[in-house]
């Protein structure tokens, strides 16, 4: 599976976790991810998990974006986790962390 | 199947054709004896092709009216005449197909009637 | 309409009448409705005339046999799936095997069974069945497929247009695009537009997907690029307005990455702005990369915030300064063993290339080697520019299009202008429309801004922002001074200025007379610019004021260098 969701214990953070691509591809599975997820809170934490990602593209930003409107755009506490230096970089080149809480792979 | 003409494959065709079982009979009456001139003549000329081609002709038409014995007589010459070989033994079946076409033709008739 | 409601015809086609009313009295049983013919060269005329849905077929018939005419019919209903049964005492396999051949799908022997023909019959009734649900949905397809193609085709036109009307043929910008594979036309944009005070506002965009986003994007994107240079906006403003714009006019999750660059004759600057793209690399005379500009912004289209001055790097243009900007699709073309070109071998394209002036050709012909058979997955942008070149391209006059000569008329406006409004707007564009609206010649319109410009800058920069010119003499400083320059004016709370532009009579005609006043403390005019000037001392750059002095007949400054007067000569009443 390309694509994992999980939510906590506790209810209030969605886990996305993405192995491989992360391209146009998998856009359905990662919108089903978070609107199908029943966390226990309105404004649940969301966490992308991209530690399997080996490649994404500009598609795959436009969807952490949708992802970002889903959980409540500027209110919206979504980070993006585990991230490989080419994945960081071009998270970095489109500046998404002024978006976005971003961390590297550790 | 010592009938000519096997009669449970005509009872078939009387339920099939209806009001127009007498009329596939009488069509049958007045084709075969065409061909049958036709196989007779192209003997005599010696035309191999032209007789195995209503041989072949007669042959499916006497199949499906139950003429079984006439149909393979004409299966037989069929395969004569597409070898070319025209001889005694096509002669002597030819003889046997003329003859059996008048039992044949004698039973329809008695459907006919 | 359901193909099964009507009867079904069969084409028994059979030279001997016994067969053929046996077969056509079983198939009326049946439901069908037989048609006839009795040999094969019938059988092609009636099948085209009668569109039977199956086809009883004996093999051996005068004129044309089965098999040819099999074949025939076949050739003609390609479209739709018809069978054709052979009706055959013959069971051998050759003759069997012809059957195959010329198209036959089953075989009927004689005598003929009513229960076997009745089965055989149904069995290719569900073929066909599924066959025509089949051409339905190959048809939908393709209906589908032609209507896509339009669309693209719609969209290629559109993106078309607008390429071409944003792109100006210079002989200092060259660019290279390459669409990718399967696709129609190319989701990048580079765009070119003349400043009318000179110099050039270049554009290059990458609009995530391809196709109708990226035309949609693009058309908002280049009228406001074309509009707004045209009459005099700053980067700033525009990139501002193309956010603003892509944000409502884009769903959310389309953005488009974008690179501008400023060449300011008068400044001598290039500035740059990126949102999204690799870094631009600046290059001097011997392929030396000066600068990297790296994305430090958002792409546009995701948040309506607007770009500030501060956000745009600023140098000064050197001789042979090249600026070279690309898309991703280039450092991410993949060759055939699924490895990436990368930033190390564009790198090393720097290192390599023999000569400044084809940089771009030399990276072209290396990504095309690299790439080799292997299929272009993104569309590619690069493009070069010529910052020297650029800088020095005074523009040809426009040839007046607009009403000609002078009315003959004195007229005055006035703008009091609060530092509230100084901060967020720049009023000089605004200022030159209504010059437009109140029928100044087309041909002056270029000159004019460049004075308005000009002393608008002098009043803001050295008036009420108090900047020294002499930061601009290293290239630090030149970063300095632009980032000073927003600080300070983020931070304006008092101080106004005053645009004053009148319409007078002369001896011989009519002139223009522009008036700027700024309540800063004045600063000193005569000194020029660097050379032994006092620390606290604010001179206007000295480029930018011999320009002004040679469009105009007279340039006056007064109050200590916070008035000037600018009088340009319109000419005669027409």
């Amino acid at each position: 599976m390309p694509l994992t969701t999980n939510l906590s214990n506790d209810g209030t953070t969605v886990v996305i976790s993405i192995s491989g691509r992360f391209d146009f591809g998998i856009h359905r599975e990662f919108r089903n991810a978070y609107e199908k997820a029943e966390p226990k809170t309105p404004t649940p934490k969301y966490v992308v998990d991209l530690g399997g990602t080996e490649y994404m593209d500009s598609s795959a930003l436009g969807m952490l974006l949708l992802l970002r409107e889903h959980a409540g755009g500027d209110r919206a506490d979504v980070s993006i986790i585990n991230c490989r230096p080419v994945i960081k970089e071009i998270l970095d080149i489109a500046n998404f962390d002024k978006l976005f809480s971003i961390k590297d792979a550790s | 199947m010592d009938e000519a003409v096997d009669s449970a494959t005509v009872e078939q065709l009387r339920e099939v054709m209806e009001d127009e079982f007498h009329d596939l009979l009488q069509t049958y009456l007045d084709t075969a004896p065409v061909e049958l001139d036709h196989i007779t003549n192209a003997l005599r000329v010696l035309d191999a092709e032209a007789l195995a081609q209503s041989a072949h002709t007669l042959k499916g038409s006497s199949a499906n009216l139950g003429a079984n014995r006439l149909s393979s007589l004409c299966r037989d010459l069929e395969v004569l005449g597409k070898a070319n070989q025209l001889d005694d033994e096509t002669v002597r079946l030819v003889d046997l197909l003329v003859k059996e076409y008048e039992q044949v033709q004698a039973l329809l008739r008695q459907y006919l009637a | 309409m359901d193909p099964l409601a009507r009867p079904m015809k069969a084409l028994i086609v059979d030279d001997d009448p016994v067969n053929r009313k046996l077969l056509r009295a079983i198939l009326k049983k049946e439901g069908y409705d037989p048609v006839i013919a009795e040999n094969g060269e019938e059988a092609i005329d009636v099948f085209t005339a009668e569109h039977p849905d199956i086809v009883l077929m004996d093999i051996m018939m005068p004129v044309m046999n089965g098999y040819d005419a099999a074949r025939r019919i076949k050739a003609l209903s390609s479209d739709k799936f018809v069978p054709i049964i052979f009706l055959t005492a013959v069971t051998d396999e050759e003759a069997l095997s012809r059957c195959v051949e010329s198209g036959g799908d089953d075989f009927l022997t004689k005598p003929y069974n009513r229960v076997i023909l009745k089965a055989k019959i149904s069995a290719m009734e569900r073929i066909r069945g599924l066959y025509s649900t089949l051409n339905v949905q190959k048809d939908e397809l393709e209906r589908y497929r032609s209507s896509i193609q339009h669309e693209l085709e719609f969209a290629e036109h559109i993106f078309q247009n607008i390429t071409t009307k944003g792109t100006v043929d210079l002989p200092y910008l060259k660019f290279w695009t390459s669409t990718m594979s399967m696709s129609m036309f190319n989701g990048d944009l580079v765009l070119a537009a003349r400043k009318p005070s000179g110099g050039l506002h270049l554009l290059m965009c990458d609009f995530t997907g391809h196709g109708l986003p990226a035309a949609v994007g693009a058309l908002p994107v280049s009228e406001v690029f074309v509009a707004m240079t045209d009459r005099g906006f700053t980067m700033a403003d525009i990139l501002s307005e193309m956010n603003r714009k892509l944000r409502r006019e884009l769903p959310t999750g389309f953005f488009c990455a974008a690179g501008f660059a400023d060449i300011d004759v008068n400044q001598g600057t290039l500035s740059v702005w990126n949102g999204g793209l690799p870094a631009l690399v600046a290059v001097d005379k011997t392929l030396n990369i000066v600068r990297r500009f790296g994305s430090n912004h958002l792409p546009l289209g995701i948040t309506s915030a607007a770009i500030r001055a501060g956000d745009i790097s600023v140098m000064e243009i050197t001789p042979d300064l090249h600026l070279v900007m690309y898309t991703d699709g280039l450092i991410e073309t993949v060759n055939g063993e699924g490895e990436m070109f990368g930033i190390d071998r564009l790198n090393a394209c720097f290192d390599e290339a023999p000569e400044t002036e084809r940089t771009i050709e030399f990276i072209q012909d290396r990504v095309i080697a690299f790439r080799g058979e292997a299929e272009q997955n993104d569309d590619i942008s690069l493009l070069q520019l010529n910052c020297h070149l650029a800088q020095h391209d005074i523009p040809e006059e426009v040839l007046p299009t607009g009403p000609q000569g002078v009315i003959g008329a004195e007229w005055r406006m006035e703008f009091d202008l609060s530092a509230r409004v100084l901060r967020d707007i720049n009023p000089v564009p605004m200022v030159l429309n209504m010059l437009t609206h109140i029928r100044v010649p087309d041909e002056h319109r270029k000159r004019i801004f460049t004075i308005l410009m000009e002393l608008y800058t002098n009043a803001m920069d050295h008036g009420l922002l108090q900047l020294r010119s002499s930061l601009k003499s290293t290239p630090e400083g030149f970063a300095t001074y632009y980032q000073e320059r927003d600080q300070r004016l983020n931070r304006l709370l008092d101080g106004k200025a005053k645009i004053i532009v009148e319409q007078r009579a002369v001896e011989d005609g009519y002139v223009l007379r522009i008036r700027l006043e700024d309540t800063g403390p004045g600063f000193d005019v005569k000194v020029p610019m660097g050379k032994d000037a006092a620390e606290p001392m604010l001179v206007p750059s000295g480029r930018g004021i011999n320009l002004v002095r040679s469009l105009c007949r007279s340039l006056e400054y007064s109050n200590g260098g916070s008035t000037a007067v600018a009088t340009y000569y319109l000419g005669k009443e027409q």
